[in-house]
């Protein structure tokens, strides 16, 4: 038989292993807050870059101008019904010249085509279908008249990535930009979002624009009239963490040139490099992340010179869930799309030959996102109950907290001053006041319970779990301050 | 504690009170900015109704009062440059009687030599707005010559837009060509600015560029010109080794409705890009009464790339004629094109939905 457990924890080998293992998770903890804190460093001039690129290419010079590009907008959409048509009416109110609006019904067992259908006069039209890329078949296609822009393809079911590329396949401008069908776009948005086309029109192979919460705020026919951050806590966290985990990290992987995601909810790219690539990727449920690595992975075999980058100006607004059941099959999802992602373009780890991206970004993902999760979650159990059994001492129980909680809260806060300071999202000191209480207070269990959805997620990605997991959506319009 | 934990502890607690410092300097920021925003805005809204009068011409430049603070001027510069946007010109010249009025001008003329960029690149957009004034226009002109990019492409800009400032164009494009500053379709928007004053000078430049990208510029801003006479030298880059020279050649050639080329223009419809063969394709649905051109439509509607196609069947089925009738006849064996020649149909028709 085994020793009695108050021997072999005073046992040598497994103090030691202890110590060192609560020293590994110490370590990684501090060089990842100290690297997320680096990338807030690495944000700043990005933001005043962005600044500045703004002030010159003004709106009303890009309204005004032949040189704003067309763009068709893509609009994937599945059992959608209950924000659909606010979306399409959202997006047809877009200050831009001249874009085109292709909304793809993916077999939605909802009302959502009929609803489209209704609210825009739609009727059946011929369309031609190339099949450049792969995608279930085209059931009907719908137009009218009165909004020559507005196209609906109905097609049987696919999945997301399976609707964006019929969209891309069906086409027509030279620059296509995905936008969630649950997502509301700023007027603004597109415009704004363009720019980097506009300055570099050769190179630039993809644009990401910012993803906002809109629970809190006050929308009306499609529109944010009134920004405000959401009351309910597990809302107010996500709003935070969009402004650190996003839109920071964005701004600073566009600053050193390695960008490998541009969300799904709002991105705009070259065309003829997408259908190129073979469109989305199936099978995979991080299509947006995967399309990126794939396109940063072509540009650099073919030797294209190229730049993909995150504009901070242009706000496309979304639907948070506001249940836990729901954000945690958002938040599992997210992590088996990343460890989908990485695991398909595994050799592109530490290879020079892919620039940053294969030598700073995607190693950056499996050490942080996959390996540091599950040592933080370990960290969490194991550090204190170490220290209860009277193996870990208590300097070391409050220096591993003070790194777990003090400098996430500073990495909270340090993110979310800098996006309002540049950006000037909220207006209103009580709501900054409140932004602040959410950046401080979502470390005490919001990022601890994002860490157990990860390794959650990852233990899924290993267990070959596939699909999306139901999404139940309130719309916009019933919010508290829903108007 | 162990000296290495004791550092962790007091740099984790010192980070957290500097963020918290910082998150109170934000909010006390954002009380500043709130009272300067409400102040700008009671600034413009008092001097809207003040400038209204003047710009409908009821009441003379001269009774607005100066402006004495940087600020002050800078809110009303901000509600003048919105007037002229919004307006698109149509107070143009009393604006620039305003401007010179309040100090608009002399306030341009120091900002250009601003030690920073953005500032220059402010007082270069604000001389653009600006009446005629030599001062003025040597000061963009100088400012053609800045060490950085962006205050080049502005000056350029302004000066695209002051037509009478009489600055030749080769030294706006030298300007440009370093850093990269041709690459913006700024500088598309700029380069077309001057092209109805400067159509001889296009056609010089473009016989000497050596990049394709001017090459582009110079082709695009002929065509916005509308100068016949200068096809020929048009015509001259349709075999260029870059494909986006020979597409804006034909694109430049459409524009001009020039037909005497079309046989240049069909040698170009096995060109291996298909973007050269989508610009012959518009090309030769612009010249539809050309017997040749609806050829080359017929030819191209059976092209490898769908957009090509896709555009000369939509040719073809406006312009009718015996090219249509053979391909509406020819199309069965082909799925594709014959969705093609179905949706042409359906979107050449006017009583059915155009998509």
């Amino acid at each position: 038989m085994t020793s009695p457990p108050v021997e072999w924890t005073q046992s040598l080998w497994f103090t030691e292993g202890v110590w060192l293992t609560s020293m590994i998770i110490l370590i990684i903890q501090c060089s990842q807050n100290s690297i997320y804190l680096f990338n807030i460093f690495l944000a700043l001039p990005e933001f005043i870059h962005a600044r500045a690129r703004a002030s010159r290419l003004s709106e009303w010079w890009m309204i005004t101008s032949e040189a704003t590009p067309p763009v068709s907008i893509l609009v994937p959409a599945y059992n959608e019904e209950a924000t659909i048509v606010e979306s399409v009416r959202s997006m047809l109110t877009l200050r831009y010249p001249e874009y085109e609006m292709i909304i793809v019904n993916d077999g939605s067992k909802d009302q959502t085509l009929e609803r489209l259908i209704a609210a825009f006069n739609l009727r059946p039209v011929k369309r031609a279908i190339p099949h450049r890329l792969s995608y279930q078949q085209v059931l009907g296609v719908y137009a009218c008249h009165d909004l020559p822009n507005l196209v609906v393809v109905d097609k049987s079911n696919g999945g997301k990535a399976d609707a964006l590329n019929a969209a891309s396949d069906m086409a027509s401008h030279p620059y296509v930009c995905s936008v969630d069908a649950d997502s509301l776009l700023d007027s603004d948005a597109l415009i704004r979002a363009v720019r980097p086309f506009i300055d570099h029109p050769e190179t630039t192979l993809a644009v990401g624009g910012t993803i906002r919460v809109a629970n809190g705020c006050t929308v009306l026919a499609g529109q944010v009239l009134e920004v405000r951050p959401p009351r309910h806590w597990l809302e107010l966290f996500q709003a935070v963490e969009y402004l650190r985990a996003f839109l920071l990290t964005r701004m600073a992987w566009t600053r050193s040139d390695s960008v490998t995601i541009i969300s799904g909810a709002f991105g705009i790219f070259r065309r003829d490099t997408l259908l190129e690539l073979g469109g989305y990727a199936h099978g995979t449920v991080g299509e947006d992340m995967e399309l990126v690595v794939r396109m940063q992975r072509w540009a650099a075999e073919k030797g294209v010179n190229h730049s993909v980058c995150h504009v901070p100006d242009p706000v496309c607004w979304t639907e948070a869930p506001s249940s836990l059941k729901v954000l945690s099959r958002q938040r599992t999802r997210w992590q088996r799309g990343l460890c989908e992602t990485l695991w398909r373009h595994r050799n592109m780890l530490f290879r020079p030959r892919f620039g940053r991206v294969g030598m700073l970004a995607l190693p950056s993902f499996v050490i942080f996102d996959i390996i540091s999760p599950l040592l933080e979650l370990l960290g969490l159990v194991l550090v204190p109950l170490c220290y209860l059994a009277g193996i870990l001492s208590l300097d070391f129980f409050l220096a591993y907290f003070a790194v777990v909680f003090s400098f996430g809260m500073c990495l909270s806060l340090s993110a979310m001053i800098l996006a309002e300071y540049t950006l000037e999202h909220e207006r209103k000191v009580r709501d900054l006041i409140w932004l602040g209480v959410g950046a401080i207070v979502e470390n005490l269990g919001y990022r601890q319970l994002n860490t157990w959805w990860r390794v959650k997620g990852i233990w899924q990605f290993l267990r070959n779990k596939k699909g999306w997991g139901e999404m139940t959506r309130r719309g916009f319009n019933e919010r508290p301050h829903g108007g | 504690m162990k000296p290495a934990l004791l550092i962790l502890l007091v740099i984790s607690l010192a980070l957290l009170g500097i963020a918290v410092v910082l998150w109170m300097f934000l909010l006390l920021h954002r009380m500043v900015d709130n009272c300067r925003t409400t102040w700008r805005k009671h600034i413009a809204d008092e001097w809207l109704e003040r400038l209204l009068p003047v710009l409908e011409n009821l009441e003379p430049v001269a009774g607005l009062p100066q402006i004495q603070s940087h600020a002050k001027l800078e809110a009303v510069l901000a509600l003048v440059g919105d007037l002229n946007e919004r307006f698109r010109g149509q107070y143009r010249e009393r604006l620039k009687e305003v401007l010179v009025h309040i100090g608009g001008e002399d306030y341009g003329l120091k900002l250009v030599h601003h030690r920073h960029a953005k500032a220059r690149v402010h007082g270069c957009a604000l001389l653009g707005w600006t009446g005629l004034n030599p001062n003025v226009d040597f000061a963009l002109e100088h400012c053609l010559r800045d060490a950085d990019g962006q205050v080049r492409v502005e000056a350029a800009y302004s000066l695209s837009i002051r037509q009478e400032c009489g600055v030749a164009l080769h030294a706006v494009l030298e300007s440009l060509r370093e850093g990269g500053c041709l690459e913006s379709e700024r500088v598309r928007d700029i380069v077309r600015k001057f092209a109805p004053t400067h159509v001889r000078e296009l056609a010089g430049l473009l016989a000497q560029a050596d990049s394709a990208r001017e090459k582009v510029l110079l082709l695009d801003a002929i065509s916005v010109a509308a100068d016949l006479a200068q096809s020929g030298v048009v015509a001259a880059q349709l075999t260029h080794p870059a494909p986006s020279v020979r597409a804006a050649a034909v694109r430049t050639l459409e524009k001009l409705a020039d037909p005497a080329h079309m046989e240049q223009v069909a040698a170009l419809t096995t060109d291996t890009d298909p973007k050269v063969r989508l610009a012959v394709a518009e090309y030769a649905f612009s010249m539809g009464r050309n017997a040749g051109a609806r050829y080359l439509l017929w030819q191209l509607a059976q092209d490898v790339n769908f957009d090509v196609q896709r555009v000369a069947t939509r040719g073809l089925a406006t312009l009718k004629g015996d090219f249509w009738e053979r391909l509406r006849e020819g199309c069965h064996q082909d799925a594709l094109l014959e969705s093609l020649v179905e949706e042409a149909l359906e979107a050449a028709s006017p009583t059915l939905v155009r998509s």
